[in-house]
Formats: C-alpha cells, structure tokens, sequence
C-alpha cells in the first residue's frame, strides 16, 4: 500500500472552503519532513461537485478522493462519516487532516471512534520530530496552556485545525488523479438524521479574515448604543467588527459569529483595536498573533494591556468618539 | 409519553481565572491554585434544556460526570436546579483519559444506570475544548447525534427538531430518538439554584459508582485505553510592549491614527 497524507476538503454551495487550502500547505510540509514517500491526497464529497473534483486536481494533490450521491448534498454525520471511513479503509492514510470548521468538528471525532484512532483537536501546530513521529499541539485552558499529543499506536493520527491557524501557499500542480470511493458502506447506511432546511444569512461587510483592522469590543462598551461607535470606525477604517463574549450575554451582537477567541476566531489582522475588553485568556489567544494591538480599557490592570503594543486608560467610548472625530476631520 | 434524560457535566476550573494557570518548573504538572471549580458553562445549558424538556413531556432528568471524588459538589449542584438523580464515576483507573476513554467510560455509567431516551450534554468544556464527546458518546452507544445545536424542540418522545450552526448560518435537522445533542453556551438561560432546590436536592440520590461497579474493559479506560498520549506542555507567552498613549482624547486619537498609518493602513 501507498503511504498517504489525506487531507479533507469541505464544501458547500459557496464551494471549497478555504480551510482545505490552509491544510494542504501544512501536509506537504509535512510530507516533506517525513522520512519515507507519500502520496498527498485531498478528499471531498457531496452532490454535483465535478468543478470542485477539477479544482481540487490543481491544487497540488497527487491523488482526489471524491464521492458523489443524493444523500451527501447537505452535511450529515451518518453519511459523511461512512464515506470518509471507506476511504480510510480502502486507502489507509496514515495522516489525516480535517479543518474544524463546525461540521469539521463534528466530523473528526465521529470518525475517530469509528476506526478507533486518536484526533487531536484544534491543533496550533503540526510538525515531525526527529523520531519521524508526528507532534499535534493543542491549547487548553482557552489557549493558556499548550501541550503536545502523539497519537502512537493508531492510524490514520487525525487532526483538526481551526480556519486561519496556517497560512496557504500554494502548491505546484502535479498530474493529479481522481479516484471515486467505494459506496458500499454509504449505500449501507441508515440515518435517523433528516436535513429539513439550510439557512445563510447574508454576508455583511468585510469578512473578518480578509479585514486588516478589526475593532474588537468588550463587556466596557456599556451599551448597545456605544457599540455602535464599533460599527461606526469599522466602516471608517474599512475594517470589521469582533467581540467577546459578554458582549453576546448583553445581546449586543447577535451571535458567536465574530467572537474573538479560541473558541470562535482566531484572526491575525495588521491592527486589533480592542475597546472595554478586559483581556480573558481565550480571546488573548485568538487576537495574539495580530500586527498590532491597541487596546482600550478604564482598568489600569486590565490583563489585555500586557498583551498590547499600546494601552489607553480610558473610558472606551470617549476614545473611540474621539477617533472617529479625528479621521472624519 | 415521557422521556428518559441524561446530561453529561464536567466540573471545570473557572476560565475567568485561566491566567493564573502555572506549569511547575520541576513537577511539570499543572498548577491550578486558587481557581475554582465550577459546571462547565455549556453543560448548563445542556441542563436547562433538559428540564425545559421534562417540564413539557414528563419523565425524569439524571446527570452524570466522570471526575474527581470532589465532583459531588458539582452533582448536588445540579440537583439543586432540579436534575432528579446524579451519577459520578470516579476511580483512579479513568484518570488521565482522552476523549476515546471518556466517552467510553461515560457509556458504560450510562448503561449503568438506565435506558435513556435523549442524552444531552455541552458542546465543549472550557478546558480541553476538543468538544469531541458527545458525537463520540453516540457513536459508543449506536445513537443518533449531533453537535453545534443552538435551538432544541421537542414535541413528542420520539424525535426533535434542531438548530445547528453552521459558519454564517444553520441547518435544521429532524433528530430521531435516542439521541445525543450537544448544545452550545448561550443557547438558552439556565435557571439559578433555588433556596427550595437546595432543601429538595438533599433527598434527591446521588450515587459514586467506581471501577468495580462498572462493567468495563479495563483496557479502555484512563490513560492506558486513550489512543491519544500527552507530551510536553507549556505555557503561552502573549507579553507586549504596552506603550502607553496618553493625553486628552482628541491627542489620543490623533496618536492612535498616526499608528494606524505606520502600521499599513489606509486613512
């Protein structure tokens, strides 16, 4: 049997999400640090996904897994996960990379206990050691504590990684093939799952992890009114609107959609501009890795100023009026 | 038409007070003084939406933690806001489990203690955050399950209708019983702990079952049965510069915008 390196590729009506390509560039490092040949594979499934096949023979795989059926159009964990353990069966990777997006998250784990292997989760970094062995790193503790995980005794060692953990390159095309999995144990299962509607909002703005500013608000924006003002110098700066959590128990945002932290998203802008946020571990770890790190807080002790370029002691609204005065001037 | 309920709680260190977390030079081990344990915030609302449940339809709400002995206070906790039973399994011989053995585990406290119509649980702890038990725990017992679920209806004792999140959106799913769901922090307001609950949850049964109450595979259990095996751990370093910009807030915002442009932004 050929050595593998598989990497999952989700896809919706919007296509291939962006994360496979994140993980494509990590496995070919990867690859490239093993000692003995692999074989870089990307697998995807769902219904009418020929131009995604095509897409997907580009991207620098040396082999495309694909599955085509009725019952994969939308997300179900029964189906998905009977195909994704027929390939594993069939083509025994010995690596295998899932991005975590929510189905992702979903997808792993279900998988990992289906042929009884160990995943890590949420990994930060993935490298080969010196004993040729892979190293997962996973935060814990809302990303305080990071530790190593070796899976050694079980493959495939699955993986998952958050969107926005690696950074794409792409790769060079090769002559890539596609190979249709086996439907045996898709045809063979039964659900009591039933997809009764898929909703997406529209989007609005711009997306997160295309902005190079976001403005970041905390349970110190007082008021539905003040958070407004986030909105406002988004707009201004051309940036996008992140939060906390508090600011999503006060019901000024919405949802967790734009929660900064390890357990929404991690971003890495040239410019996080945190106002009235008081620094919990897991948004510190979400926001680290940006350029610069400005942050408002009336705390003097706020933990969120020894995480940051540039601290104001301030009350978080007057600034940002301020700010705003100043660039409309 | 009544259902039979199970929640799954994990007592957790408080993640307000995860910066004071410390990895001790010598031992290695993790240092958490003076953090305290509290119900892993998502499991609440695994709680609260059980109740809701029996409030509805009748039946009967047991919850059930794989911890420490001290995880009993968490339990009595549960029971105060009107779980009607509470189950630790706790043995040396289940320390050091990942999310394989844990879920294992947990399937054989539940096989245990009864047939369970609907098992209910958090979507991730605040800890370790893998948010893979529930969808493992499913897969242990042979039930339907599902992750990520935002909105939970229940009409009848043999299905419910579900919200599950998605990036940008949700899809709704139709859930046939039995089932795990995994529903996520926010997804409803968990009701406080009554003076009247306190008083009625010192009747309520509270029961530690150990390695030899249960029927297990001692092979799978603990740190011995994980497929994941832990390596070294280290802390995060996140210190900044922090530069202090001061003065009145028009010279501050005339500064932060100065910054703004040295840093590549447009304005």
């Amino acid at each position: 049997m050929e050595k593998r390196i598989g990497v999952y590729a989700e896809c919706n009506k919007n296509g291939i999400n962006p994360v496979f390509y994140e993980l494509l560039t990590k496995a070919e490092e990867l690859r490239k640090d093993l000692k003995e040949d692999y074989k870089l594979c990307g697998i995807i499934m769902g219904k009418n996904i020929s131009n995604l096949v095509d897409e997907m023979k580009a991207s620098g795989v040396d082999e495309v897994f694909f599955s085509e059926d009725d019952k994969l159009e939308v997300f179900n964990v029964d189906y998905y996960s009977a195909v994704l353990k027929q390939f594993i069966e069939d083509y025994q990777p010995e690596i295998l990379l899932i991005g975590a997006t929510a189905l992702g998250e979903e997808l792993a784990p279900t998988m990992g206990l289906q042929v009884n292997t160990g995943v890590a989760a949420h990994c930060t970094d993935l490298r080969i050691n010196e004993e040729g062995e892979l190293v997962q790193v996973v935060p814990a503790f809302g990303g305080k504590v990071l530790g190593e995980i070796f899976t050694p005794h079980t493959l495939p060692k699955i993986a998952s990684v958050k969107p926005g953990i690696f950074t794409e390159e792409r790769l060079e095309k090769k002559d890539a093939v596609a190979i249709e999995i086996d439907k045996t144990q898709l045809n063979a299962k039964q659900s009591r799952l039933k997809v009764l509607d898929v909703y997406y909002k529209a989007p609005q703005g711009i997306p997160m992890d295309k902005a190079d500013v976001v403005v970041c608000g905390g349970f110190g924006m007082g008021s539905k009114e003040n958070w407004n003002l986030l909105d406002e110098l988004a707009v201004l700066l051309n940036g996008a609107v992140g939060c906390t959590r508090p600011a999503i128990d006060e019901g000024w945002v919405p949802d967790e959609e734009n929660m900064i932290g390890t357990s929404g998203r991690s971003i890495r802008p040239k410019v996080y501009i945190g106002a009235g946020i008081s620094g919990a571990t897991h948004h510190l770890c979400g926001m680290k890795d940006s350029g610069v790190i400005i942050s408002i807080n009336k705390d003097e002790s706020a933990e969120i100023f020894n995480t940051s370029d540039y601290k104001i002691v301030g009350d978080a609204s007057k600034v940002l009026k301020a700010i705003i005065e100043e660039i409309k001037a | 038409m009544s259902l039979n309920i199970a929640v799954c709680m994990k007592p957790v260190p408080d993640p307000d007070k995860y910066n004071l977390l410390k990895i001790d030079p010598v031992t290695k081990r993790l240092v958490r003084e003076g953090i305290p344990t509290i119900i892993n915030p998502s499991d609440k609302n695994a709680l609260e939406a059980a109740l809701k449940i029996k409030e509805k339809l009748g039946g009967k709400v047991v919850v059930i933690s794989m911890a420490p002995p001290n995880g009993v206070d968490k339990l009595k906790e549960c029971l105060a806001m009107g779980a009607d039973e509470a189950y630790l399994l706790s043995d040396m011989a289940f320390g050091g489990a990942d999310t394989w053995a844990t879920s294992y585990t947990l399937m054989k406290g539940l096989e245990k203690i009864g047939q369970f119509d609907l098992v209910l649980a958090g979507h991730d702890s605040a800890d370790g955050a893998t948010s893979h038990v529930p969808s493992q725990l499913g897969e242990w017992m042979d039930y339907t399950h599902i992750a990520g679920v935002q909105n939970i209806e229940v009409e009848d004792a043999t299905k419910a209708i579900v919200k599950r999140r998605i990036e940008n959106g949700y899809i709704e799913y139709e859930v046939g019983f039995p089932a795990v769901i995994a529903v996520e922090r926010g997804s409803n307001v968990p009701r406080f702990i009554s003076a009247m609950g306190i008083i009625k949850a010192k009747n309520k049964p509270l029961v530690v079952y150990g390695l030899n109450d249960l029927d297990v595979d001692k092979e799978k259990l603990g740190l011995v049965g994980s497929p994941t095996q832990p390596g070294e751990m280290y802390t995060m370093e996140l210190k900044r510069e922090s530069t202090q910009i001061e003065g009145e807030p028009e010279e501050i915002a005339v500064k932060t915008i100065e910054i703004l442009r040295k840093a590549g932004i447009n304005l």
